[in-house]
This record gives C-alpha cells, sequence and structure tokens, in this order.
C-alpha cells in the first residue's frame, strides 16, 4: 500500500468538502435569486412542506418522547449525586427544560430531518438527474433550481422551527411522564421548575438553530442530488453522502450558533 | 436555421468533438449517424446548451447560444424542444400533467385552453386516452410519443431527438420513425435526429451526417449516402450489415 494513502485520502476529503461547499453556496445565491417565482410555485411548496413538515410528524414524536424521557431520568441521577433528593426533584423541570430548548429538540430534530428528508431529498432528485429529468427541465426553459431547489429549500426552512416547537412540547411531555410516574415529582412541582426558570431566549436559540438546520439540510440535499451521477450506484452514495453531510453541517453549526448565542 | 462552426468538447483529456462544422436548413431534417459513444448525444445536447463546448459557435435562428447565459439561453429553449433517449418523462406526474407543464410555466393560459392544447399534441401522438395514466404504466414506445407530445407542446421551430427508436420493436420504431417525418412535413420544423440506426436515418432523413473521429466526416442526401464510396461511411454501413447478417 502507498505510504502516503492516509495523506491523500484526507486530501481528497478536504477538496470534496470545499467543492461541497461552494456548490452549497451557488445555490443557495440562485435559490435567493428566484424570489418571486416560489409565489407561482406555491403550490410545490405547500406540496413539500407537507412531505418535510407533517409527514415527519409521528418520527419526531417518538424521539422527541423518548428524548425527553430519558433526560429526565439522567438528570435525576446525576442531580441525586451532587445534591439532596428534595433539592434535585425541585430543579428536576428547569433543568430539563432548558436543555430541549436549547439543544435537545433542535438538534435531534435537526438529525432525525437530516436521516428523513435530507437523504430522501438527494435520492429524489439524483434519481430525476439520471434518469434526465432535470435535463428534460433544462430543455423546457424550465429552471431545476427555481422548480425544484427553491421550493424544497423553503419548505426546510420554515417546517424545521414548527417541528421543533412541536418537538420541545413532546418532550417535555416525555420528561413530565417520568418525572411524575417513575421519579414520584409531583406536576406542580415539575411545571413550577419549567416556568420559574423559563427563559424566552432559549426558546428563540433553539428556533434559530432550527432555521439553520432545516433550510441546511434542505440546501444540502437538493445540492447532492442535483450534482448525483452513475446511475443506480450514484443515486446510493448521495443518498449516503446527503445524511453524512447533513448531520456533519449540524453539529458544526449547532457549535458556532452556541458560541454566537450564548 | 442551425449552423455549427469548429465546435470542440472535450471530457477531461478525451476529445470527443474535434472540430465540427455543419449547417441544417430551416425546415430540413438531418439525421446524425456514427458509432456508439462518438459523441452524437454530446453534439445534439450542444445544440441545446444542455453541454457547455470548449471551442467553437453554434447559432440556432440567427442566435450564437455559445456564451449565452441562462435567461438568454432559456428564451431560445422555448423554440427548440427535445425527444430523449429515455423520454426522461417526470414520474410523479401523469402524461397529461407532464405534457402540460411547459404551458403552465411559460404561458397565461387558463385550464380550458391549456386542457385543449394538450389533448390536441396527445392527439397527434395517438395518445388522447392515456392522459391519466402515471408514465411507470406505460410502454417504452408509448414514453417516446408522450416526450414528442411534451416536446411539440410549445410548438418548437427547432426539434432534437435522441436516439428516437432505439431499444423498441420494430413495429413500434416504425411508427415513431413515421410520426417524426409526419411532425417534421405538417409543422415544418428543423429537425436533427442522432441515431446509429440506418432504417430509422432513412425514413426520417432529408440528408445524413456521419460524425466520425469528432468531425462530420460526411453529408448529404439519402440517396448519396447509400451510393457513396467514403470508405468511413461504408465501414458504417457495411458494419451493420454484417451485424445483420450474423444475427439471423
Amino acid at each position: 500500500m502507498n505510504r502516503f494513502w492516509l495523506l491523500r485520502r484526507t486530501g481528497a476529503q478536504c477538496l470534496d468538502i470545499l467543492r461541497e461547499t461552494g456548490r452549497w453556496s451557488l445555490l443557495l445565491a440562485g435559490i435567493l435569486g428566484s424570489g418571486l417565482s416560489l409565489l407561482k410555485h406555491r403550490r410545490l411548496v405547500l406540496e413539500q412542506m407537507l412531505k418535510i413538515g407533517v409527514n415527519s410528524i409521528p418520527l419526531v414524536s417518538v424521539v422527541s418522547i423518548f428524548t425527553g424521557a430519558v433526560s429526565a431520568w439522567q438528570a435525576a441521577y446525576q442531580f441525586e449525586g451532587i445534591m439532596s433528593r428534595n433539592m434535585a426533584m425541585n430543579f428536576l423541570g428547569a433543568a430539563v427544560s432548558a436543555a430541549i430548548f436549547i439543544e435537545l429538540a433542535p438538534v435531534l430534530t435537526g438529525l432525525v430531518i437530516a436521516g428523513r428528508v435530507g437523504a430522501s431529498l438527494a435520492a429524489e432528485l439524483g434519481s430525476m438527474k439520471v434518469t434526465e429529468q432535470i435535463d428534460a427541465l433544462e430543455t423546457l426553459a424550465i429552471d431545476p433550481v427555481r422548480y425544484l431547489a427553491a421550493p424544497r429549500f423553503t419548505a426546510g426552512l420554515t417546517m424545521m422551527p414548527v417541528l421543533v416547537v412541536y418537538a420541545d412540547l413532546v418532550a417535555h411531555f416525555g420528561a413530565f411522564v417520568v418525572a411524575h410516574f417513575l421519579l414520584g415529582v409531583s406536576a406542580a412541582t415539575f411545571f413550577d421548575g419549567v416556568r420559574n426558570h423559563f427563559i424566552v431566549h432559549n426558546v428563540f436559540s433553539g428556533l434559530v438553530k432550527a432555521l439553520v438546520f432545516g433550510g441546511g439540510t434542505a440546501l444540502i440535499g437538493c445540492s447532492i442530488g442535483l450534482h448525483t451521477s452513475g446511475g443506480a450506484e450514484g443515486v446510493g452514495s448521495s443518498t449516503i453522502k446527503a445524511f453524512v453531510y447533513s448531520s456533519g453541517f449540524i453539529l458544526v453549526f449547532d457549535y458556532i450558533l452556541a458560541m454566537l448565542l450564548f | 436555421m442551425i449552423e455549427i462552426t469548429g465546435l470542440q468538447k472535450l471530457f477531461d483529456d478525451r476529445i470527443v468533438l474535434r472540430d465540427v462544422n455543419l449547417t441544417i436548413p430551416e425546415g430540413r431534417s438531418i439525421v446524425i449517424v456514427g458509432r456508439s459513444g462518438y459523441g452524437k448525444s454530446v453534439l445534439l445536447k450542444s445544440i441545446i446548451g444542455l453541454v457547455r463546448p470548449d471551442r467553437g459557435t453554434i447559432t440556432v435562428d440567427g442566435v450564437t447560444i455559445t456564451g449565452l447565459g441562462r435567461k438568454q439561453l432559456f428564451s431560445i429553449r422555448k423554440k427548440m424542444g427535445m425527444l430523449f433517449q429515455s423520454a426522461a418523462l417526470f414520474d410523479s406526474m401523469s402524461v397529461y400533467d407532464n405534457v402540460a407543464l411547459p404551458l403552465r410555466e411559460h404561458t397565461a393560459y387558463g385550464a380550458k385552453e391549456i386542457e385543449r392544447r394538450v389533448l390536441e399534441k396527445l392527439s397527434l401522438v395517438g395518445l388522447a386516452t392515456a392522459a391519466a395514466q402515471p408514465p411507470s404504466e406505460l410502454s417504452g414506445g408509448m414514453k417516446k410519443r408522450v416526450g414528442l407530445a411534451r416536446a411539440l407542446i410549445m410548438e418548437p421551430k427547432v426539434m432534437l431527438y435522441d436516439e428516437p427508436t432505439t431499444g423498441l420493436d420494430p413495429i413500434t420504431a416504425g411508427e415513431i420513425n413515421l410520426l417524426i417525418r409526419e411532425t417534421q412535413s405538417r409543422l415544418r420544423i428543423t429537425s436533427v435526429i442522432v441515431t446509429h440506426e440506418l432504417d430509422s436515418a432513412y425514413v426520417t432523413a432529408d440528408s445524413i451526417a456521419m460524425l466520425h473521429d469528432g468531425v462530420i466526416s460526411f453529408h448529404g442526401s439519402v440517396d448519396a449516402f447509400r451510393g457513396t464510396s467514403d470508405p468511413v461511411v461504408t465501414g458504417f454501413r457495411d458494419g451493420l450489415r454484417r451485424g445483420e447478417g450474423g444475427l439471423s
């Protein structure tokens, strides 16, 4: 094996990331430049909102309820190690709520959407690319960026905050169920904790993250799909690539946004 | 009229089109023949701006399309139609919606007028009854017909056909050939047909051009193509005959 194999592979990966970033930027510029065409294509936007938003609700529900449940259980375990049980249970609602609003709901919903939507957008558009449907749009003088990418990006951007608000509510419910029925915390104690330590900025920061994650995931899925080549194998590779890059994007931007917002 | 001058296209280091020069008069039908993988489809896609040549110019209806911006290119494409080898129908839409899409995107016609025009074009290709079907339920020949109806819906001045009969049975291929010929003579459309099937070429062509080694090595009438002793043309013609003989 070539002794520079690792170096070459790393270099190739870095170049790929740079190339992809350039493509995402160009696609974003194209989408932002499409302006009023969204009004003309509002039916397509609504269809995508249904696919990306409404159809994701069952999966987001399952992920959120267990996220809330496990975070309540873990928080109780950690608090009991450093303070009395009574004091720990008083803070449980507040601690779990802040974690859900700031981090758990936006990031986990983002990762769910990356797997469900980012990958499916790449597969759908990739399949259209390899079967010449994108070329057919071009020959009919229909811009694929305006007709395909802009509605999907808009739907991702707008539905992700809605899903995160929904995930916030469901995760709180999951946390309350565990706190009340398994840890013996009364409803009043749990929700007093949530209310007394409620900070609007926490919710706002979660929604900012949702906007960035939703728009980014749709953008990455569309860009990778539109640049697919190589038949069925190429579509498969694009699907995996879209999930990997979307997940990476969410984790990196979660850190960047945390630095900017707090 | 389409005028191609000094066209060159490379993919990586491989020269696909070396120096293509070709003039296609208005309202005429030209068939470009050549071996598979010799750049016929690349030439066709260059004419509609899907492939950007590295050198040379293509002029369509008096407008040089090489080097045009997207907006101007889209405006030229509204005068052109293309039938893809795979038909490239949008599989998420019905046959009707496939054909109606360009009208919805580019005109202000109401639903009634769109319906009238779509059904007129579907009748032209003999598929008015299949309007509600999804493309997945159509045969290969039916898909090509729908693709043709979709390409014709904006009443283009230029039609490009990429291997229109490849993969079809002889009867369906013959029907498609007649449809292409009828469309061209009835609507006076300038047609460029890429194929490696000589039977199809002889039916649909006013003239035949041979693309070989990145250049147009022969261009003449159907009779001239049949009678020429040009070694490249005879090699292609006789090669096909040998192949047919070998199979029978």
